[in-house]
């Protein structure tokens, strides 16, 4: 990988100033920067390739279409998929997780079970509460351990023939906690069971296999790796894919149409109805190329360092919890955590007076909120462009955030 | 400097205010109404009792939030308690201008504020302003639509 000084001059968002003091953009779980390479691709897009693709008759078609697919096949190369056929374009990881549960990969009658964790993200809850409510099923959640990872033995436990789906993140938005995703998979298919995982948090962050995962359908999204926003991936495995039905119906993803009946085309262009976010497409894989070029496995290890050492900063003050496993056990790069009985938003307006961008709140995440005993957390995530530095200064600020306000008997 | 503004937001009169139990009690009687703040977590059940004239009761029954929310919440229901119906409404309305520095106020307003003056820093940032009004639109929504039957 590139030096960081190197790295953070290829991201002109990091330049910036926010209430006086130079921007510490720590958010990053939220959404991430977009490097020139990114930012280039889409102006030239929009200035000179800007064509519909899969239509028109002429070269510049011919040529953006080319590029269009071209992505795809580098989608199924970053995560190691069997065929670029196996690669649909969504518009994020939430519209690719709600295709996972309507679409027909699973058809649910009452009795059956639908497993998910404590820690999902509402993306990876809400549509399978809803499938469930719909089908008669019940929805069942893996504990989480004290320690914030996934209580293996629960899951054995709740794991048995009548399970038809298992719905997992690779990586939380909220503990860090990395799932063995491998694992999961390989006893949720002896059960008979469909696995889905919410990669959001994952692609790009750290190396992904599908093949060794084993998991039936896989989401991400573009703009947590660098991408733009509105653009996402629902990797499945053919098979999968192939008994799903289409969730939009139109133009593009038809062979053809006549008064009585609609001949649909084959996976994946089946689902990729109307015209699809082509600029998007085009920036997602000049993010991957962008990534591979800094090494995912050296993305991972900044960003498990930066994320240890802002643990171990945060976890030294006194008054300040941190959530999820410690440092040392396997983490992304985020890091949650409270200061003493202050509520995480007044918390973060303070951060924020200084500088630096955190967020506050549930990160739709409102069941584990619960599980946690808390209204909410602040949350800091790291990036490979962050620098130690700028995780020093958060837990400065952090400190002298507690002092403030314990100046008024709050705290 | 980034403490003089936080001090003008996180004034004594808001933590004071944060940590006042005075108004989160059960309300019997009340017409009751939730008020969420998705972005933050942030959740109320503001309480109203009237009579045809007047603010009869007012209260928070349930939930919590910020520092900012409570504080508001406090001093919201200070503002309306015991008002005739019109001064009550006129009151959230000016407390909401405040917060949202609509506009300037005239100088019965400020003084029929009183605390709630301290809320003049909020605007300065900008994703408090929600946190500052959850429990004032709760109970001028309450209000309102009692007004309207």
């Amino acid at each position: 990988m590139q030096s960081v000084d190197a790295v953070r001059a290829d991201f002109p968002f990091l330049n910036q100033i926010m209430n006086g003091h130079p921007l510490i953009y720590l958010d990053n779980a939220a959404t991430t920067q977009k490097p020139r390479p990114v930012l280039r691709a889409l102006r030239q897009y929009y200035t000179q390739e800007n064509v519909n693709v899969h239509r028109g008759g002429y070269a510049r078609a011919a040529a953006t279409t080319a590029e269009y697919e071209e992505v795809r096949t580098r989608v199924a190369h970053l995560i190691n998929a069997p065929s670029a056929r196996e690669v649909v374009f969504t518009k994020g990881t939430t519209e690719a997780l709600n295709w996972a549960a309507f679409g027909g990969a699973v058809s649910l009658k009452p009795g059956d079970e639908i497993l998910v964790t404590m820690m999902e993200h509402h993306s990876n809850l809400v549509p399978w509460q809803v499938l469930a409510a719909r089908s008669g099923a019940v929805l069942r959640f893996v504990e989480v351990t004290a320690d914030g990872i996934l209580d293996w033995a629960d899951f054995q436990r709740k794991l048995s023939a009548r399970t038809r789906v298992v719905a997992v993140s690779a990586t939380s938005n909220v503990l860090g906690t990395v799932n063995p995703v491998t694992a999961i998979a390989r006893i949720a298919h002896e059960a008979g069971a469909l696995v889905v995982v919410d990669a959001a948090q994952a692609v790009g962050h750290m190396p992904v296999d599908v093949q060794k995962w084993d998991a039936d359908l896989v989401a991400f999204s573009g703009h947590k790796m660098l991408g733009p926003t509105g653009i996402g991936v629902l990797w499945g495995q053919r098979a999968v894919l192939e008994r799903m039905h289409p969730l939009e119906y139109g133009g593009e993803m038809i062979s053809a149409v006549t008064r009585d009946e609609t001949t649909f085309k084959e996976v994946p262009w089946c689902f990729e109805g109307g015209t699809q976010n082509i600029a998007g497409v085009i920036g997602l894989g000049k993010a991957i190329q962008y990534l591979e070029r800094q090494g995912i496995g050296a993305i991972q290890a900044r960003e498990q360092q930066l994320a240890a050492r802002l643990a171990t900063g945060l976890r030294a003050l006194p008054q300040v919890t941190v959530y999820g496993p410690v440092s040392g056990k396997q983490r992304n790069g985020v890091v949650a955590f409270n200061v003493g009985s202050l509520h995480a938003h007044d918390v973060a307006t303070a951060l924020d007076a200084q500088g630096t961008a955190v967020r506050a709140g549930h990160h739709c995440a409102q069941v584990l909120m619960k599980h946690l005993g808390v209204s909410g957390t602040v949350r800091a995530s790291v990036a490979f462009y962050n620098t130690t530095a700028e995780v020093d200064a958060l837990v400065a600020q952090v400190e002298r955030t507690e002092a403030f306000f314990k100046k008024y008997g709050m705290g | 400097m980034e403490w003089d503004e936080l001090s003008e937001l996180y004034g004594q009169v808001i933590i004071e205010r944060a940590q006042d139990p005075r108004w989160f009690h059960p309300l019997k009687g009340s017409v009751q109404r939730a008020v969420v703040n998705p972005t933050c977590g942030d959740a109320f059940t503001v309480a109203v009792t009237r009579d045809s004239n007047r603010i009869t009761g007012v209260a928070i029954t349930a939930g919590d939030g910020c520092m900012i929310a409570r504080a508001a919440a406090a001093v919201v229901c200070n503002l309306v308690d015991h008002q005739p119906v019109e001064e009550a409404q006129a009151r959230l309305r000016a407390f909401t201008a405040l917060v949202t520095h609509k506009r300037a106020l005239t100088t019965e307003e400020q003084e029929k504020l009183g605390d709630g003056m301290a809320f003049t820093g909020v605007a300065r940032f900008p994703v408090r302003v929600k946190c500052a009004l959850l429990a004032c639109e709760g109970v001028q929504r309450i209000i309102d639509s009692n007004s309207s039957r």
